[in-house]
């Protein structure tokens, strides 16, 4: 067994030099990129454009592209997907019937519980393992903890610089963080942003939904050309599903253990459940940014984005529900023509 | 040539209920034609047709007053449970304490189609932003949002992890409206590692014993819950009588299956095997008596078997089926243009199963649980089907979407390239929607295709 290799900080030998760039794709904030580089792996975050062969009636886009782009030609030595949805479930009994290299991690729904915990914590380490066999290594001594500083103080600097950035950039830099710890903060502002929109004002807006992929960044920066300004970014790939600061302490001693509190037992996602710390995050935050509007970019067949809309209307500021259909361009005059009565409303 | 007992419609029946009456038919208290249940609502029986068996009212019955048999429960200070998005697990458990009754909310999923959607579920559970992307399962919104089906539960608990999205979707905007939830968690099953302690499940299936013991720390957890709830301490010994109770249900549905789904020509119609199934998941509100309905309908049916006689021409081409259809009158249909259904997964194979005895009872249910087709890989489930189709001799494989279901898309396509490839028999997949009225004709047209190319011996 290979499971003591993987402990961290249980290696007491020099690692292994890992010879060849290995790569592991993922499209989860709940992959940490700590855990995937003390294993000599290095992160890719799977953006996949629209989906072509895998639509299918009933299949969240998001998840038909990712299965697009792993089937016409793996990513990565390895791909990982999650049990946060169905979809993504089901995505991977698809890939690993194509016998494309697919590790599917377990995410609990419930995660306070000690099971939840230690579901998660078996998982990280199943993966380690997994890695160590794939090429990559088992962390030395202090190398877990050391990542963890890295991309704790990448999170920190960009998280600093959030009040200056564009949505659009910060969308992208946000992805960046949990792909490469050595990721610098975006140059400050688009003149854009602090510019006021053509009414003269600018209006804060959270995001909400379902992950934000390069093409719909058009969309953002169009909101922010218009007056709007995203002060928020509560999706599922945006700030709030940044891990909270690592007790240093913590991370020195039980690296995994801090890791897996950080990331199952800090991030206040959708899919959790129950998911009130969602939701309580997310009005905290509303009130305490003044936003004035929320626009929620939605998947078509995401149930779980899509309960929760009415939800989110009850953080009492208006909420605009954009279903993101993959054939439909996100720039049509319909998404603009609703976006621009969206800022008139709000003044 | 074998005598056919033909189905009837609701109208025979109701006649026929006249005479036997008259003849002095014994019923228990939830008896009575079946007519009434259609004028109260349940206006898709109009549509169906039935098997003629006074064991087959006795099931049509007693499914039809569930309702009325929560009410009566909890007008007698019962509490009730509703054990959501759960096959068969929470149920067992809860029929072992002393006044509880457990139920299934989830069945709310068929009250669009017996009602032909003049409930209006549907459009509650749109006006509330849950619309037709979701499963059938957003009736159970309605339901609890109009108060005009089952009463509303004491207690809740709901299955999530590698659950439906549909369910855990719903289930937590019932939470956000104050319903009390007992979450737990359910892994996905993986396949063990090579060196890791494994544990055989039912169905074929292996789990590794780690995930096993998740599953039961986390009915552990439910137990005290319902212990704190109920007031009631449950001891091993009690679990384990209620493990004993539930068997027998399995045991005598496992005969009732057997029986039915090996036999030609085939001595009772699809659809009231449909709602024998279910009885397995979660007894219909009351265990016992599930258990005489199942066993009088044993009896029906080993009486034709006996004589030679069935409800279809022998020969009928055997079909294995796949999900549960939203319309039941779909299950009249394949009977209609020449087929049988001879084996089935109704997404919960595993609560038709035994249960261990001879574990400690939370093991025992923690590895029935695991064993749902559902919450493991596609491949797996599709294996199962591959087994039991093969098995039971099955000619062609029918599996039926679930409009809006999280899960069908992809795991469809897996289950339809496995079975494809391993059993070499047709295979179609088709959409079954609360009221097929308006595309039965396509439905049909399908099925009749499907049939023909099996008597013609062809392949898929
Ligand atoms: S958008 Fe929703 S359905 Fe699609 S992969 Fe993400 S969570 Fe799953
Ligand atoms: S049909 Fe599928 S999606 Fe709907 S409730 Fe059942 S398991 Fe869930």
């Amino acid at each position: 067994m290979v499971a003591a290799e993987s402990k961290p900080g249980g290696s007491r030998g020099r690692p292994a030099p890992v010879t060849r760039g290995l790569t592991l794709a993922h499209c989860s904030p709940f992959v940490p990129p700590e855990w995937v580089v003390a294993h000599g792996f290095r992160p890719v975050w799977l953006r996949p454009s629209r989906p072509a062969a895998w639509s299918r009636r009933a299949v969240c886009p998001f998840a038909a592209s990712v299965l697009d782009a792993v089937v016409s030609g793996s990513p990565a030595d390895l791909v990982v997907l999650t049990t946060a949805c169905d979809q993504m479930r089901h995505a991977a009994d698809v890939l690993e019937q194509r016998r494309a290299p697919v590790f599917l991690l377990n995410l609990p729904s419930t995660r306070q519980t000690p099971t939840a915990r230690a579901i998660y914590g078996e998982e990280l380490m199943r993966l380690g393992r997994l890695l160590v066999r794939l090429g990559g290594r088992s962390p030395g001594p202090g190398e877990l903890a050391q990542e963890m500083a890295r991309f704790d103080e990448a999170r920190a600097s960009l998280l600093a610089a959030r009040g200056d950035l564009p949505a659009a950039v910060f969308a992208r830099a946000s992805i960046d963080v949990r792909t490469d710890a050595g990721t610098r903060v975006p140059p400050r502002p688009d003149p854009r942003v602090d510019a006021a929109g053509p009414r003269g004002r600018v209006t804060a807006l959270a995001l909400a939904g379902g992950p934000v992929l390069d093409e719909d960044l058009g969309l953002l920066e169009w909101v922010e050309s218009a007056g709007g300004r995203f002060v928020l970014d509560a999706s599922e790939w945006g700030e709030g599903t940044l891990p909270r600061p690592f007790d240093r302490e913590r991370s020195d001693g039980w690296p995994l253990v801090e890791l897996v509190d950080a990331y199952l037992g800090s991030i206040p996602d959708v899919f959790s459940r129950p998911n009130d710390a969602f939701h309580e995050y997310f009005r905290r935050e509303i009130r305490a940014r003044d936003v004035r509007g929320v626009v929620v970019l939605r998947r078509l067949w995401c149930d779980l984005w899509h309960a929760e809309i009415d939800r989110l209307r009850s953080a009492e500021v208006p909420v605009l529900d954009l279903v993101v259909d993959p054939i439909e361009d996100r720039l049509s005059g319909a998404t603009l023509g609703r976006l621009e009565a969206l800022l008139e409303s709000l003044g | 040539m074998s005598q056919v007992i033909a189905r009837i419609t609701l109208d025979e029946w109701d006649r026929r209920y006249e005479q036997l009456h008259a003849g002095g038919l014994r019923e228990p208290s939830y008896g009575g034609p079946l007519g009434r249940h259609a004028v109260a609502g349940d206006r898709r029986l109009t549509k169906l047709t039935f098997d003629r068996s006074t064991a087959a009212l006795r099931l049509w019955n007693f499914l039809l007053t569930e309702d009325e048999r929560l009410a009566g429960a909890r007008g007698l200070g019962v509490k009730l449970l509703g054990t959501m998005k759960d096959l068969g697990t929470v149920p067992v458990m809860a029929a072992s304490f002393d006044d509880v009754v457990a139920f299934y909310p989830d069945g709310a999923w068929w009250i669009p189609c017996l009602m032909e959607n003049e409930a209006r579920l549907l459009e509650i559970a749109d006006r509330l932003g849950v619309d037709e992307s979701f499963c059938p399962v957003r009736a159970m919104l309605g339901a609890f949002v109009n108060q005009r089906h089952f009463p509303v539960p004491d207690l809740l608990t709901c299955s999530v992890g590698a659950t439906c999205d549909d369910v855990s979707a719903i289930a937590q905007r019932l939470a956000g409206m104050g319903h009390r939830i007992a979450w737990w968690e359910m892994p996905h099953r993986r396949r063990p590692e090579p060196g890791e302690e494994t544990v055989l499940l039912s169905g074929g299936f292996t789990a590794p014993a780690r995930q096993v013991e998740f599953v039961r720390t986390e009915l552990h957890r439910i137990l005290l819950v319902l212990e704190e709830w109920t007031g009631q301490r449950l001891a091993d010994e009690r679990l384990l009588a209620g493990i004993v109770r539930a068997n027998r249900v399995r045991a005598v549905l496992g005969e009732l299956r057997r029986i039915v789904y090996g036999t030609d020509p085939c001595p009772m119609p699809a659809l009231e095997m449909l709602v024998a199934e279910m009885l397995a998941i979660h007894f219909c509100s009351d265990e016992a008596e599930s258990l005489r309905v199942l066993e009088e309908l044993l009896v029906e049916v080993r009486s034709r078997v006996e004589s030679g006689v069935g409800v279809l021409p022998a020969g009928a081409v055997k079909v294995f089926w796949v999900n549960p259809v939203a319309d039941l009158r779909v299950m009249n249909l394949l009977e209609d243009v020449g087929g049988r259904v001879c084996g089935t997964d109704y997404m919960f194979c595993h609560a038709l199963d035994p249960i261990p005895e001879d574990l400690p009872p939370l093991d025992a249910l923690a590895r029935m649980a695991l064993a749902d087709p559902m919450v493991g890989p596609a491949t797996d489930r599709a294996e199962r089907i591959v087994r039991d189709a093969s098995r039971s001799g099955a000619q062609a494989v029918v599996l039926s979407q679930v409009p809006g279901a999280s899960h069908c898309g992809l795991e469809g396509l897996v289950i339809g390239e496995v079975v494809r490839a391993r059993l070499g028999i047709p295979f179609v997949e088709i959409e079954v929607g609360p009221i097929t009225d308006s595309i039965e004709a396509g439905l049909r047209t399908r099925l009749e295709a499907l049939i023909e190319t099996v008597e013609a011996g062809g392949r898929p």
